[in-house]
């Protein structure tokens, strides 16, 4: 096994430059202009990330609210570039970061898997065949032609789960947020994604259930303030978390604020 | 299936490089332009002739205004051709230029979840914009009957003149997207100064009113040339002026070749305000 890696990191850091009042627009940044007062920020969200997931591997993700969890996940789906370093990632990705961004409320059921599927770079033909499998799945195949504007929020978050599942990736991203619905679709909806992790996908899975994480994981890093500051065996990391937490019940805030 | 690789590090792509990468993906630049064309029709037929009416309602009432009130005559056809098919190819370049702007910041909540290259996006805005154009055809040669003008045999010229028309608000409209993600308000700015763009064209008024010795900056502003050749084609003699041929061939191509190029430079650091 001498493939390169499917997710490789290489000391990539994101840096938001954020103005200190925020224009927003042009008008306020031309009233600033002449104030004198155009002050930028710089905001790091991650710094010298260097990470090799490779194929069979599930790395969980710790971190506090702010740590730099979601904007890692980001970063390896391609959807933020990194202002530092660099990213590579080989194969098909599944990113279940946040689901349902790619659906048009007016178009039906049907559209909306052809889509979606599309914009998650699948072949439209390809998910044409798959609609009525993807439908049964989320059990919507009596919806299938309502434009999806009149779904309730539990019957887009299984139609954006079964389309975005419905597939074999080499690198599989998922936000632990997808605990969605009801009781049945979420232990459904886990043993799928257990399914695909362990269909030999590199994974990267972000949680804040702990236990779950250190059973599920093979390899656990722990993020704050966008660096890696523990790196290996998923109990070990996930105890030395939760005792820092247990510690500092406040610290997690002063993040956000800082 | 070949194994897609992404690398944060790999310099933006060259046109060529793109043109290739477009062409790979033009089912998804179908699916996307069928999308557009669904939401702004509603799927409804009613809902692609309320978009005509638009144009039409204009044309009457520039219509009542210069050729009754103030009587105004253009050389050759009747003033309601001449100022409907000003018209219909003005708002395609208005449309456009204004819909590939804000393409990024429309589309901002996709772009920020789901990897998809923000192009793409103003590729299907310019897309749907041909089509519809397409559709406003048919007033236009209802009224070009009724008016009794003859076409001219020249008139499939007007199929790559409103290909470079789109190139050119294309590469203008790809410039400005990642701008737009930063000010929201520049396409109000925008919006007004394509309205001046359009004063400054013979859109509605013949381009011999201009003073002689003003002529020359008239003809400075590239829609001038669109305008005029879309006329020629139409209903003139011939296939047009040479010169306003190789003004909007150059026109498009900088725009293009420029659009690409700071489309490039300003879209990564977009999407850190996105």
């Amino acid at each position: 096994m001498s493939d390169p890696a499917p997710i490789e990191l290489r000391d990539v850091g994101l840096g938001y430059r954020l103005s200190r009042h925020g224009p927003s627009s042009l008008k306020e940044f031309a009233v600033e202009l002449t104030r004198r007062h155009v002050r930028y920020e710089r905001l790091q969200a991650l710094t010298g990330i260097t990470l090799d997931v490779r194929p069979g591997e599930i790395l969980g993700v710790v971190g506090g609210n702010g740590a730099g969890k979601s904007t890692l996940m980001k970063v390896i789906a391609g959807i933020l570039p990194p202002t530092e370093g660099r990213v590579v990632t080989r194969g098909h990705i599944a990113a279940m970061i946040e689901l349902g961004a790619g659906f048009s409320p007016d178009l039906t059921g049907r559209e909306n898997i052809v889509l979606y599927g599309s914009l998650l770079g699948r072949p439209p033909a390809l998910m044409r065949e798959r609609i009525e499998e993807i439908a049964a799945w989320a059990e919507l195949t009596d919806y299938l032609d309502v434009p999806i504007r009149s779904f309730s929020s539990g019957m887009l978050a299984r139609l954006a789960f079964a389309i975005c599942s419905d597939t074999s990736p080499d690198v599989l991203l998922v936000d632990e947020i997808l605990a969605v619905g009801d009781a049945e679709f979420s232990v459904r909806s886990g043993e799928r994604m257990d399914a695909l992790m362990r269909g030999g996908a590199a994974v990267v899975l972000v949680s804040h259930d702990l236990p779950a994480l250190a059973e599920r994981a093979t390899r656990a890093v722990w993020l704050q303030h966008g660096h890696v500051i523990a790196d290996g065996d998923p109990y070990e990391v996930t105890e030395a978390y939760a005792a820092a937490r247990h510690d500092a019940p406040g610290g997690e805030m002063e993040e956000r604020s800082a | 299936m070949s194994t897609p690789i992404y690398d944060s590090a790999a310099p933006s792509p060259s046109i060529p490089q793109d043109v290739v990468a477009t062409w790979r993906s033009r089912s998804l630049l179908r699916v996307l332009v069928a999308r557009d064309l669904t939401v702004r029709y509603k799927r409804s037929v009613i809902g692609v002739w309320w978009t005509l009416l638009n144009p039409v309602l204009e044309t009457a009432v520039l219509w009542m205004v210069f050729s009754q009130v103030f009587r105004f005559a253009v050389p050759g056809v009747p003033y309601v051709v001449f100022v409907l098919s000003g018209i219909l190819l003005f708002n395609c370049f208005r449309q456009t230029i204004l819909g590939v702007s804000g393409s990024m910041f429309l589309h901002r909540d996709l772009l920020s979840k789901v990897r998809v290259a923000p192009g793409m996006l103003s590729l299907s805005t310019a897309g749907a914009n041909a089509i519809t154009f397409g559709f406003t055809l048919v007033p236009l040669a209802l009224v070009m009957a009724i008016a009794g003008v003859a076409p001219n045999p020249w008139c499939p010229l007007a199929v790559p003149l409103v290909a470079l028309l789109i190139g050119f608000a294309l590469g203008v409209g790809l410039a400005l997207a990642p701008i737009v993600v930063r000010f929201p308000d520049m396409v109000d700015l925008l919006a007004i100064s394509v309205t001046m763009i359009g004063y400054l064209a013979p859109v509605f008024y013949p381009p011999e009113i201009v003073p002689e010795q003003f002529q020359f900056v008239e003809k400075l502003n590239p829609i001038y040339h669109f305008v005029m050749l879309f006329r020629d084609v139409l209903y003139g003699d011939g296939a047009g002026d040479p010169l306003s041929w190789l003004a909007v061939v150059l026109s498009a191509g900088a725009a293009l070749l420029l659009g690409h190029a700071v489309h490039n430079a300003l879209r990564r650091g977009a999407f850190t305000v996105l």
